[in-house]
């Protein structure tokens, strides 16, 4: 039998170097290592064609990718994420720069190994929720009965509302339903400043929130949106401060409670990784 | 006709019309071979049939490229139908073409009828070729009588010879019905990743070879008690009698061998498995051999021919068909026609090779006998092999298509060892970072990476020292101290306490600038008693967060049992930061921890991994705080369900154990779930590691009852779908619940059985192909109590709610009506499905389930419940 531990270790030193990777656990790694083709592209070939699903993410070791989006991605990035998790056909050709070399993770099995390595899911969920901080969901308009306090299902329709919650299964939000608890303020209260670490969304059920920016901005949160999440999900300062405008009932799901949740049901995380890249695929380049 | 009958008709006539050509060449061979050249030349002619059916398969694979089953069926019957017809014409001519017609049935039957089960393996799941085979090979069986019988008929009009005409005209007729009847569709195969492609055919090609030993040995058994029984017979019938005695005992076999066919075969296998339903016929050898080798009682002979003639031909013969569906065809095609070649006809010329030379030691028909049922107590020990192989390759095919997740980091040897301190002396930061952190995997930080020119991979390789400096690295770093990065400069200052540098230069560095520095002086100097020192540990202990810091880090350099007190208010000081680094130290030095309060940090996700670390460090005596407080009803939820993959992570003995124990009890749904995963994890890591099966087993019976229930009520809930989103909801919760109840049997399935792919199994029933769930079937067949087996299927399985309900026999819940329903979802453990319910029945003004809402608010419920059932109940009044 061919012993393949040197393989393996080269390779999981590779992934180590990837920014993505850093938080990863090294067992994780030697899994993610072990499912891995290694690929080269000489100089000028199609990596992937336009009009195509990309078939798998490409963590690139050497050389260089011009990607659809006409990024250029070098050595320790990762190419495809956002196309694989969006399940959108290519909108141009991925394209080696210079001759490449690259880690192939076939796009049917990045669910089983995310499924497997929370670790990776949750790196990978915070990085693509730190490239959206700042982005707007659109509003989703409560219509909810505003019982007081919400009743189990009127939390779990909130949620469900919710486009990063939308796919979740029953299972997952009602654990969420659970765990959240619901938080009332005042006219004129700070709910966060900027600098502090976000640690939990607030789903607003009634009253009104202002969002201002350093430059003077200011953008009106009211029922049925989220305060923070992105920042929550990834695990970052805000960047704006929020403040309550008229007295605000809302539903805080804490930082710790939705990873607990995502810990147990990774379809849900996965789901919200989808969301994610069909936000940053939406996006002007 | 429908498509299942058409999948059964069709090639079951094509098999009927192969066989009536053969029964119709073998009479003729039997009757001019004996006619012509006696007895004496039998033995040469089966070696002659077996060197001639290898050497075809291979000519035919070799330079025809037919590799397609049908085409190869195809091939040697029209092969049939040409040499069958020039023996035809020439048998006339010379006595000694009776030894080629008589080598020629054999090889044409070699041949054609491997092929034949060759083909119709590739167009069936295990499933379909459990339900159908049995039906397909009542074909052949029939056509074995028919052609036997018109045989007869001719025998007594013309001479023996044109019964070849007979039989080549036969085979021409089972040519344009293979051309037609035979399917040309395979199904889909359960893909392989391309990477364990090789891997599964070296496993598939000794599968096939275990399966041909199998056939050597079964063919050896029943060849030696045929002729035991032929010798019995012609020893005590009268020679004038043999001809109708053999004619209606064949007759009667045929008939019974045609019934068990059609009528016990298929619901023998779905009983009892393939396995099962193969051991009867070598029982029943074994059991009537050995009674005629020690009685001479002729029963027992005949017991012996009954079980041969009724089950060889149909069970045994579908049994043996069924083992080879899950080898994939690209090792089947070819080596199934080989196994098949050689296993019937080696094992004919074994036993013939025994007769021979028993004869010549005066044996007689008990001895043989005797030796026929000690081949049977082979057989069934080789089956005893064959069935986990079965299971097994079942397993393996499944696992070939999937990620693995088997994969361990590899242990860090010399080789290893040099390729990453070749990293770590790497300029490019990033690869220098990461080798360390492998080199940290296997305790081995190179004390030269300190001199590494970037200050971030010193500052990580100090991060990553265990415990205390070791003296090597203490030299090293004490070489430092004048470093610009305080915190270099602090673990140098560190490293030279213990190696003895001039305290004085040391003593000075108690007014650096740099929180880490003085820190770590504070530290080196807390040995010297002084107070003035101990205060000002003290001030850092209470100072910012980087001092705080700076103090937990310059504790890890020194972990001893003066700064427990320190540790242990930084700990509670509120800060992450500063409790990650303590915890840090901890895990380095677990004498300094006190597990209850590293307890509740299990709680947070960003410090459960650190808090984790402590407890492994701890081992037993962390144990024993985990599972008290997981026995402990006030240790909050936040906590408690945490403990059980923390308990897991100490990889004691006692951990599985406890926790396996734990397990039916366990209210909480989500810590019952970690618990299974916790248990899941500690099996997968060492299979061998002991675990009482049954409280595990009685969790099972639990979850699959569970899994019935709301599969059950979730049939039931869907005739009562009125367009309410409320029902929709309940449903959808149903489903859901059905889920998490069958993902809990499998995961419990799999924790006792971690080698026998139960995972792949759950997933294949997910995925819901033929193929895959056929194999996942097979395996849960093999792991799961019978009385379980049944049940969970029925939940997996796309069914009609009827049948359904038939198949979960007791294990589905009753429910009269609507109301009665409702009632039992309402006593559901679900508390999130209770809720929904309670808000139906008031949305729909049910009053007359008004007591059970009341009867069911519990009072120490979750508050989220009683609030529930609370709006119910004033809505349903309101």
């Amino acid at each position: 039998m061919v012993d393949e531990s040197p393989r393996v270790l080269r390779r999981v030193l590779a992934l180590r170097t990837f920014d993505v990777l850093g938080t990863a656990e090294l067992a994780e790694l030697a899994m993610l290592a072990e499912n891995m083709t290694e690929a080269s592209f000489t100089a000028g070939s199609v990596i992937a064609p336009a009009g195509a699903r990309l078939r798998a993410l490409h963590f690139i070791l050497d050389g260089e990718v011009a990607t659809p989006r006409r990024e250029r991605l070098g050595a320790r990035r990762v190419f495809g994420v956002l196309d694989v998790f969006a399940r959108r056909e290519l909108s141009a050709p991925a394209i080696a720069v210079r001759d490449t070399r690259t880690f192939e993770l076939q796009a049917a099995d990045v669910k089983e190994i995310l499924d497997e390595n929370f670790g990776v899911l949750r790196a990978l969920l915070q990085e693509l929720a730190r490239r959206v901080v700042g982005y707007a969901l659109p509003a989703t308009t409560w219509v909810g009965s505003l019982a007081r306090p919400l009743g189990f299902v009127d939390r779990l329709t909130l949620l469900r509302r919710q486009p990063m919650y939308a796919s979740a299964t029953f299972d997952a939000l009602a654990m969420l339903a659970h765990a959240c608890e619901e938080v009332a303020f005042l006219p004129g209260t700070t709910i966060a400043r900027p600098g502090d670490t976000a640690n939990a969304v607030y789903t607003m059920v009634e009253g009104s929130i202002h969002a201002r920016g350093d430059d003077g901005s200011i953008r009106v949160l009211g029922s049925g949106e989220s305060v923070a999440l992105f920042e929550t999900l990834a695990a970052a300062p805000h960047s704006l401060t929020f403040e309550a405008r008229t007295p605000v009932r809302a539903l805080k799901q804490s930082s710790a409670a939705i990873l607990d949740v995502i810990e147990d049901h990774t379809d849900l995380g996965l789901a919200m990784i989808g969301e994610l890249a069909r936000l940053l695929t939406e996006s002007p380049a | 006709m429908t498509a299942v009958d058409r999948r059964v008709v069709a090639p079951a006539f094509v098999l009927f019309a192969i066989l009536v050509a053969h029964s119709l060449l073998e009479t003729a061979r039997d009757a001019l071979f004996l006619a012509r050249l006696g007895p004496h030349l039998l033995a040469a002619a089966y070696v002659a049939m077996a060197s001639a059916a290898l050497l075809a398969i291979a000519a035919v694979r070799r330079w025809a490229r037919l590799r397609d089953p049908r085409r190869v069926l195809i091939a040697f019957l029209a092969v049939a139908v040409a040499g069958t017809t020039a023996i035809a014409a020439t048998i006339a001519a010379s006595p000694s073409l009776a030894f080629v017609l008589y080598v020629w049935t054999g090889f044409i039957a070699t041949l054609v009828v491997p092929s034949f089960w060759t083909a119709i393996d590739r167009s069936s799941a295990v499933g379909d070729a459990k339900r159908v085979f049995g039906a397909i090979g009542a074909g052949g069986v029939l056509g074995a009588m028919v052609g036997s019988a018109i045989a007869g008929v001719l025998g007594r009009l013309v001479p023996a010879h044109f019964l070849v005409t007979a039989g080549a005209l036969a085979f021409a007729l089972a040519t344009v019905a293979a051309i037609t009847l035979v399917p040309r569709t395979s199904i889909a195969e359960i893909p392989a990743k391309r990477a364990h492609v090789e891997g599964l055919s070296r496993k598939s090609r000794r599968y096939v070879r275990a399966l041909l030993g199998f056939a050597i040995v079964s063919t050896f058994a029943l060849t030696l008690g045929d002729l035991v029984f032929k010798r019995v017979i012609a020893e005590r019938i009268d020679a004038s009698e043999l001809a109708v005695t053999f004619g209606v005992i064949y007759t009667g076999l045929n008939t019974i061998g045609l019934v068990i066919q059609l009528a016990v075969t298929p619901r023998l296998f779905a009983r009892w498995g393939v396995g099962g339903a193969l051991t009867v016929l070598p029982l029943i050898l074994v059991a009537s051999g050995f009674g005629f080798a020690m009685t001479g009682a002729l029963v027992a002979v005949i017991a012996l021919k009954l079980g041969d003639g009724g089950l060889r031909h149909s069970l045994h013969r579908v049994g043996s068909e069924i083992l080879y569906v899950p080898v994939p065809s690209r090792v089947r095609d070819g080596g199934k026609l080989v196994a098949d070649a050689i296993g019937q006809r080696g094992g004919q010329a074994i036993a013939a090779l025994v007769v021979f030379a028993t004869a010549a030691l005066g044996a007689t028909a008990r001895d043989i006998a005797a030796i026929a049922a000690a081949g049977g107590v082979v057989w069934l020990v080789v089956l005893w092999f064959v069935r986990r192989a079965y299971v097994a390759q079942f397993r393996d095919t499944l696992q070939a298509g999937e990620i693995r997740r088997d994969v361990a980091i590899p242990s860090l040897d010399a080789d290893a060892i040099a390729l990453l301190s070749e990293s770590v002396a790497c300029p490019d930061e990033v690869e220098a970072l990461a080798a360390l952190d492998l080199l940290a995997h296997g305790s081995r930080i190179p004390p030269l990476v300190f001199f590494h020119p970037q200050p971030s991979v010193v500052r990580h390789a100090l991060a990553l020292l265990e415990g205390e400096l070791p003296p090597e690295t203490a030299r090293v770093l004490s070489h430092l101290v004048e470093h610009a990065d305080p915190k270099i400069r602090a673990a140098a200052i560190a490293a030279s306490f213990r190696t003895g540098a001039d305290r004085g230069r040391l003593a000075n560095a108690l007014a650096d600038p740099h929180p880490e520095v003085r820190a770590a002086a504070l530290v080196g100097l807390a040995g010297d008693g002084r107070r003035d020192i101990a205060t000002a540990i003290d001030a850092l202990a209470l100072g910012s967060t980087a001092e705080r810091l700076a103090l937990a880090e310059a504790i890890g350099f020194a972990p001893t049992a003066r700064f427990r007190r320190v540790l242990d208010d930084l700990l509670a000081c509120g800060d992450a930061a500063v409790a990650r680094q303590v915890l840090h130290v901890l895990a380095r030095a677990p004498a300094l921890a006190e597990p209850r309060r590293v307890l509740p940090f299990v709680a947070d996700p960003q410090l459960r991994g650190d808090a984790r670390r402590v407890f492994q460090a701890l081992g037993r005596r962390g144990l024993e705080v985990l599972v008290g407080a997981l026995d402990d009803p006030w240790t909050p939820l936040a906590v408690r369900r945490h403990l059980p993959r923390t308990i897991s992570r100490l990889a004691l003995p006692d951990a599985a154990k406890v926790l396996a124990t734990r397990l039916p009890h366990e209210s909480d749904g989500r810590t019952e779930l970690k618990i299974l995963r916790a248990l899941g994890r500690l099996r997968a890591d060492d299979p061998k590691l002991a675990i009482d099966p049954a409280p595990l087993l009685e969790y099972l019976r639990r979850a699959v009852r569970d899994a019935a229930r709301y599969a059950t009520f979730a049939d039931a809930m869907r005739d009562e779908r009125d367009g309410s989103p409320t029902v929709d909801l309940i449903c959808e919760i149903l489903v859901d619940k059905r889920r998490t109840a069958v993902e809990r049997a499998f995961r419990t399935l799999g924790i006792l059985h971690p080698r026998d792919g139960v995972r792949s199994a759950y997933d294949a029933f997910a995925i819901g192909d033929d193929a895959r769930v056929g194999a996942a079937r097979e395996i849960l067949a093999a792991v799961a109590p019978s009385e379980i087996a049944g049940p969970l299927v029925a939940v997996v399985d796309d069914l009609t709610p009827d049948q359904r309900r038939a198949r979960l026999g007791d294990f589905a819940p009753v429910a009269a009506d609507r109301d009665a329903l409702l009632a039992a979802l309402l006593a559901d453990p679900s508390e999130s499905l209770r809720c929904v319910v309670a808000g139906y029945i008031a949305e729909r003004k049910l009053v007359g389930l008004e007591p059970d809402l009341e009867r069911m608010r519990t009072a120490d419920g979750p508050s989220l419940v009683m609030r529930a059932f609370d709006q119910a109940l004033e809505s349903l009044h309101g």
